[in-house]
């Protein structure tokens, strides 16, 4: 048998505004794609491993194998070769062995191979689409003559600018086979990772999101496909939370409730206590349900 | 001949040819199905089924977005991974709720010492069955970012008398190619099937039109 994490995990509600270094004329856009038919806002899967590497940091005392250097805004790397991974017991960064690595060569000379090392991440994560449609909000706002070097070099008058902001909550999910792992002890920690995610998206100072779960459900299981990805939806535009789909899933038999642990703000919904009558664990915190997930882990690992 | 109803929240299925923008196929390639269909059984060696006639038919139309991203490429190598022009913005081109009919059918398979490829995707749909299963990472059509939410055989599948299916059977006079081997190294040993879309509905398809699973090993002994 072999034992897969799925989860699914929804954030608080917050306004984001993600900087990523693209504009249309002097207003900073979201990231955008159609959901269910209408216009919804998106934060990649890269940008969510990022920040769970920069976790997984603070988390190992001999660090990652790759940081990012605020100071130089390049990565800075500790065995950029993968040597550990060469030997059974060679020692290995944290960040290589739950996110993967690929570092290619190409051939020096016309009709050589080329090589690669390669590792699959065993942390997959999937994109983060709000929770609600965007309903196309800007601000529009003037930083004042001289503010930074770059604005109004010339004259006197304030420079306006915009930027979209999106007030919802995000979802996304994740997967892991712990059995895949060079050390097993390292699915809890990325487990912890996820349960305190912190700055994914936000500009600068002025937009903070969250990225930590207000919910979360697990699911541990040898079944191979997760049956709950982008599974909450909202009664009433994002203020509480709902996972009839889910629901409807555990009974039609094709999640065994079982396998399944709920924390933080659906515990106490409709969908929640359904959840809870139909046998699934369900905790009030995301930190007892992730301990509860980690106690699992380590009972099949053991 | 075995039928599944797949569902993929979010995916892009990159045409061979994409550089800077990565556009989408409509639906995965046979050889992408392949791919899908040994990572749920759990086999690593890929050529374990040679022989596998696989397809996928889209479901209504998904919907089409644009988004950008960032990814890395080797320009200077003085630079290190990631860093100055080893980076740049990409566009690439997402499905979103895309839901798949997949057929299989493994009549003519070369080898069978595990059991055919039917009989063991057959087997990882029942509790029993995906109790004995080796395998690992997450179940992905395409990129592992873009997950399978939910494989059911078709016989489970919601009610879809009303929808349409585009489904990709060969034809010798079709109007499009997807590939049923690639070659990740070069791309001489890449093959593809001649087809086209065709709308069906919830029936198994003819056997003999749907794409078979040839390495170029394969195609040169014969």
């Amino acid at each position: 048998m072999t034992m897969h994490i799925f989860a699914n995990i929804v954030t608080d509600y917050g306004t984001a505004a993600n900087n990523r270094g693209e504009t249309e004329g002097n207003t900073t856009t979201l990231q955008k794609l159609i959901w269910k038919g209408a216009v919804h806002t998106t934060v990649s899967a890269e940008a969510i491993r990022f920040e769970t590497r920069k976790h997984l940091a603070s988390m190992e005392s001999g660090g990652t194998n790759r940081t990012w250097n605020e100071d130089t805004r390049t990565n800075d790397w500790q065995k950029p070769g993968f040597d550990g991974w060469a030997k059974e017991n060679g020692d290995t960064f944290i960040d290589d062995d739950l996110l993967g690595y690929m570092s290619a060569e190409a051939a020096k000379e016309e009709g050589q191979a080329g090589s690669a090392k390669v590792r699959r991440a065993v942390l997959e994560v999937t994109r983060a689409v709000s929770l609600t449609p965007w309903p196309g909000d800007t601000t529009f706002n003037a930083a004042s003559p001289g503010a930074t070097p770059s604005a109004a070099k010339k004259g006197n008058n304030p420079v306006p600018y915009g930027a979209e902001i999106h007030a919802t909550r995000y979802q996304y999910g994740i997967a892991m086979t712990p059995d895949r792992l060079r050390q097993s002890d390292r699915a809890a920690k990325a487990l912890q990772a996820i349960a305190n995610l912190r700055t994914v998206a936000g500009n600068h100072g002025r937009f903070l999101f969250d990225f930590s779960p207000a919910a979360i459900v697990f699911r541990v299981t040898e079944d191979p496909a997760p049956r709950l990805l982008y599974c909450f939806g909202t009664p009433d535009a994002g203020h509480t939370l709902s996972a009839d789909e889910l629901v409807r899933r555990v009974k039609s038999g094709d999640i065994n409730a079982s396998e399944l642990i709920v924390g933080g703000e659906l515990a106490t919904t409709d969908s929640g206590k359904a959840l809870a009558e139909l046998g699934a664990d369900v905790k009030d915190g995301i930190k007892a349900a992730t301990q509860a997930v980690c106690d699992r882990i380590a009972k099949v690992s053991a | 001949m075995i039928g599944l109803y797949v569902t993929v929240p979010i995916a892009s299925f990159r045409r061979g040819a994409a550089r800077e923008y990565w556009e989408t196929l409509p639906l995965p390639s046979p050889s992408t199905v392949y791919g899908f269909l040994l990572s749920m059984v759990g086999e690593v060696d890929r050529t374990c089924h040679i022989g596998a006639r696989c397809t996928a038919g889209v479901i209504g139309h998904p919907d089409e977005s644009t988004v950008l991203r960032k990814l890395w490429r080797i320009k200077d190598k003085k630079l290190g991974l990631g860093n100055g022009s080893n980076v740049r913005p990409d566009y690439q081109e997402l499905l979103t709720d895309v839901r798949l009919v997949i057929w299989l059918d493994s009549s003519e398979e070369v080898t069978e010492s595990e059991g055919t490829l039917q009989q063991r995707v057959a087997a990882s749909l029942t509790t029993d069955g995906r109790s004995r299963i080796s395998r690992f990472g997450g179940l992905s059509l395409g990129e592992s970012t873009h997950m399978v939410d939910e494989v059911l055989p078709i016989q489970r599948a919601p009610e879809l008398a009303d929808e349409s299916v585009r489904m990709f059977l060969l034809d010798k006079s079709g109007n499009f190619t997807l590939p049923v081997w690639v070659d990740h190294v070069g791309s001489s040993g890449t093959r593809n099937a001649l087809g086209r879309l065709i709308e069906v509905g919830f029936e198994p398809p003819d056997v003999s039109r749907l794409p078979k699973i040839q390495d170029s090993k394969v195609l040169m002994t014969k």
